[in-house]
């Protein structure tokens, strides 16, 4: 696995006195998770995939995958002889934010699914009572946070909660600014490649932190069928409907996306809190710039927006933070 | 459906509150009116609630009327997010 490699997890894990980040709470809002995916079971702490007032919007299922995807970079059964390996053995506490109904798209022109803003409002209020360690968000979007999702981030960095989120996919369209990687106090991850140059949809920003491996990176899907989503069709009203679904793969994949590369900084954050003394979100995101690796397209910067402080070494992070 | 979502200010208290939302949920197009979590004990979290509104609702309409109640410090529409 190319982005393990480039990360230097086997040597970082290979060092003197690494410790395992068992009891570190590792939260993953996204959408949903297959526990039972032999490279996943006995591995989730916590799977909540129902809101009380609205028992009926989502499934245990994890349709999409993308959780599922982003749950085994982080965490999958290491040295198993199956699949893959995660990078770190933290608790996974999982949270389904998506309900199962797609919405039409007005930009893509298809139906897509959206996070429920009910749910995800719930999972970060969990995260907050629970004080989870480290929450990864491979989500985003344009809009500013309205007063309740601002309110929740300030409160839950407040704890000393360290926060990841990606930097979103949309280069090609002038990387727009994509919250809540843009919150402040939030870890921003953008994508590199096998070259370590910046993936070519992985936006640029002030406000990135630092880079990961986000480009064919294989990893988890559930073992059951599902789709990103539908073509849209129009009806004999005149109005779009649901057409043909969207296929994705089974059992496991490479995908690329800033999705992809903020589990590897939220794992590495586990990582970090497991072999130092406790710190804040400031000072995990110090640490995580400080011994990142400065790549070729930064020259002779200190921090670059396509790149923040450079690509995620995991062996400098576990030896010299 | 629709989303709006709501923070009454913190000297509120929660009879006045749950008196809020039920006068709320009889609102035309509110299907719904609940807190986030009605039984937290973190103060933040207490005072956040949300209303859920039938697609063809006057969204605007029921914002001015929450942002209009003297209760309310904060009535918005959440941003859309969706996967990266």
């Amino acid at each position: 696995m190319w982005n393990l490699a480039k990360i230097r997890w086997a040597e970082a894990r290979a060092t003197a006195g690494y410790q395992e980040p068992t009891t570190i709470r590792v939260a993953v809002l996204d959408t949903g998770i297959e526990r039972e995916h032999p490279d996943l079971v006995g591995r989730v702490t916590s799977y909540t995939h129902q809101h009380p007032d609205i028992p009926d919007a989502s499934g245990e299922r994890d349709i999409i995958g993308h959780g599922t995807h982003v749950a085994g970079t982080i965490g999958a059964v290491i040295g198993n002889e199956v699949g893959i390996n995660g990078i770190c053995q933290c608790e996974l506490h999982i949270w389904k934010i998506f309900d199962d109904v797609p919405d039409f798209d007005a930009f893509s022109q298809s139906f897509v699914y959206f996070v429920d803003p009910v749910m995800y409002l719930w999972a970060l209020a969990d995260c907050v009572e629970q004080r989870v360690d480290v929450v990864n968000l491979s989500i985003g979007g344009g809009g500013q946070p309205d007063h309740q999702e601002q309110l929740l981030f300030d409160t839950l960095l407040a704890n000393g909660t360290t926060v990841v989120a990606a930097m979103g996919n949309e280069r090609q369209f002038g990387s727009p600014t994509s919250f809540p990687a843009a919150i402040a106090g939030v870890i921003a991850v953008g994508a590199t490649k096998l070259n370590d140059s910046v993936a070519s949809f992985s936006n640029r920003g002030n406000h990135i932190a630092l880079s990961a491996p986000g480009v064919a990176i294989w990893s988890t899907l559930p073992t059951q069928p599902g789709q990103f989503g539908f073509e849209a069709i129009v009806g004999p009203d005149g109005q779009p409907r649901e057409g043909k679904a969207e296929r994705r793969e089974t059992d496991y994949d490479a995908w690329d996306g800033t999705s992809m590369a903020t589990p590897h900084v939220a794992a590495a954050s586990a990582v970090l809190l497991s072999n130092r003394d406790r710190m804040n979100s400031a000072a995990v995101r110090t640490q995580l710039q400080a011994t990142a690796d400065r790549v070729p397209g930064m020259g002779d910067a200190e921090f670059h927006p396509d790149y923040g402080a450079g690509r995620l070494n995991l062996l400098r992070l576990v030896s010299e933070a | 459906m629709q989303t709006i979502t709501i923070t009454f200010r913190a000297e509120v208290p929660k009879p006045r509150r749950e008196a809020v939302l039920e006068a709320m949920a009889r609102t035309s197009g509110v299907l719904k009116a609940s807190f986030l979590k009605a039984e937290s004990d973190h103060p933040e979290i207490a005072r956040t609630a949300y209303l859920s509104l039938a697609t063809q609702a006057d969204v605007e309409a029921v914002l001015t009327q929450l942002r209009q109640l003297p209760e309310i410090e904060a009535a918005s529409l959440p941003a859309q997010r969706r996967l990266m």
